[in-house]
């Protein structure tokens, strides 16, 4: 059997574009790690919920994660590189591509890239106001004017 | 953009405390996710970012009729909860926490407090039973004779959830809490220190959260009588009782440890001669509490009044000392001060009953 680093697989996204990538890149996502667990990646494997400019993103992290990847537990630099290069690359996207990447690690599985994606998202509106939320998340307010401020009153120090 | 549920809580439990309350006007929805226990508990494990404890202090004017405070430890987070111990008829007590909540209990509609007898006294503890995650405030009515010679007591619990009251527990042991302020939550069990009425009979009460049920075990043969020489502390996640009564002059403690199996084990150790110079100066001490670490706070009583808490590390046999500056002086005739510590993380659960 060939060894994972030798052995390749290919990504295809919902708009038909393919990837192809190590063994060990691919199991950096836990539902492909499952798909060629159950020997079921034959040729290409389709990932439905993905398009290919999201796809390509992860592939780029799932690489750097697994070319990079600290020696061990103890290893602090490594970690201390692998965290400034995450905090680098999260700096290309805008809020809709980010919430497009929480969606596709959340589908394919990648627990580092939900992470990171959502503390992103957390860091991006923990100063917002509840209107600026609203239009970011789609979110219809629907307080009456009165409702709205009594809870407005009741964390009156969280506004200041 | 739309998001999942259960990716808006990821990203929600990643906020700051202060965030999230501001995001309670978002909408309805948000609101609710805001305050429900999955998001507050994923809160502790993810967003509290490591901070060194906390001493939460208040400052009053008078020794007597004081605000104190009340804090209950489970693993990860605690619950502070303030507590007006007033001696009349009202039985309110008041709870915050670090999303700046307050809410007043109902009184409880004593049996006993409106009888005519000299010593009346309300204490409350509180606990928390980490299988159900509830939090519940127990209540201790007492009342006794002149002489203390008759003691009659009775006991409340109130869990704090939404349709909380208060129910009666039987328990046929009267007994007076000894300090109001010395209790410890272990492992879902309150202890705290009581006296019976008769000599040499003084004992600790101990109180199952989960299962609602006291017990109670006889103080070490030892301690004649639980004397404001003495302390209830946390000592290696057992209840123990702190004698300092020889710190100041010798500077030596008992330590009287509630083994399992209701045994108690007995330690004296002896400060080191370099940290003598912190007990100088002062008439005595009193016991505020433990920190997770295993330190007994002490507050020093000192002429005039000094504001500063010593720390004793009982197991490294280790003092130190921290003075608490930038207290206005001019607005406290006759200041004592009232701590707690709180853990590290902080709790944004919402408190409804």
């Amino acid at each position: 059997m060939a060894s994972s680093s030798t052995n390749k697989f290919v990504l295809k996204s919902n708009d038909d574009v393919s990837f192809e990538v190590t063994e060990a890149v691919a199991r950096e996502f836990q539902v492909i790690a499952h798909i060629i667990d159950d020997d079921c990646a034959k040729k290409a494997i389709p990932l439905s919920n993905v398009t290919g400019e999201i796809l390509s993103k992860m592939i780029e992290y799932g690489k750097k994660h697994i070319e990079e990847a600290p020696v061990d537990e103890e290893d602090e630099e490594g970690k201390k590189k692998l965290q400034i290069w995450d905090e680098e690359f999260m700096k290309q996207f805008n809020m809709e591509i980010v919430f497009q990447l929480i969606l596709a690690s959340n589908y394919l599985n990648n627990k580092g890239l939900l992470d990171l994606t959502c503390c992103t998202v957390a860091d991006h509106i923990k100063d917002m106001t509840p209107d600026e939320v609203r239009t970011l998340f789609n979110v219809k307010n629907d307080y009456t004017t009165e409702e709205e401020e009594e809870i407005r009153k009741e964390n009156s120090w969280a506004f200041e | 953009m739309s998001m999942p549920l259960d990716l808006k809580i990821e990203i929600l439990t990643r906020l700051p405390s202060k965030s999230l309350m501001r995001f309670k006007c978002v909408s309805k929805l948000w609101f609710s996710i805001i305050r429900c226990r999955y998001l507050t508990n994923r809160h502790f494990t993810l967003a509290s970012p490591p901070r060194s404890p906390r001493l939460y202090v208040s400052l009053v004017d008078h020794q007597h009729d004081c605000d104190s405070m009340e804090v209950c430890h489970n693993p990860g987070k605690s619950l502070l909860v303030s507590l007006s111990r007033n001696n009349a008829d009202s039985f309110d007590k008041d709870l915050s926490m670090p999303a700046r909540q307050s809410l007043t209990l109902p009184a409880v509609k004593s049996n006993i407090f409106d009888q005519e007898v000299r010593h009346k006294y309300v204490d409350y503890f509180l606990g928390h039973d980490h299988v159900l995650d509830q939090y519940k405030v127990v209540c201790t009515v007492s009342i006794a004779s002149n002489e203390f010679t008759r003691i009659t007591t009775e006991h409340w619990v109130f869990v704090l959830e939404v349709g909380g009251s208060w129910k009666r527990i039987e328990f046929n042991q009267p007994h007076l809490p000894t300090d109001p302020g010395a209790s410890v939550c272990i492992n879902g069990v309150i202890h705290y220190l009581a006296g019976t009425g008769s000599v040499h009979h003084d004992i600790v009460v101990s109180f199952d959260v989960r299962s609602e049920e006291f017990s109670m075990i006889q103080t070490p043969r030892d301690v004649t009588e639980i004397t404001k020489s003495m302390g209830f502390i946390e000592y290696g996640g057992k209840p123990a009782i702190l004698d300092h009564s020889d710190l100041v002059d010798n500077g030596s403690v008992e330590l009287w440890v509630l083994q399992d199996g209701g045994k108690w084990s007995r330690k004296s150790p002896v400060l080191q001669p370099c940290h003598m110079h912190l007990v100088n100066n002062i008439s005595g001490v009193l016991v505020q509490g433990t920190t997770r670490n295993g330190e007994v706070i002490l507050e020093p009583l000192s002429e005039p009044f000094h504001c500063c808490i010593l720390y004793y590390d009982l197991q490294k046999n280790d003092l130190r000392k921290v003075e608490i500056r930038g207290i206005p002086d001019q607005e406290f005739t006759d200041p004592s001060i009232d701590l707690k510590l709180m853990d590290k993380s902080e709790s944004i659960m919402h408190l409804e009953i």
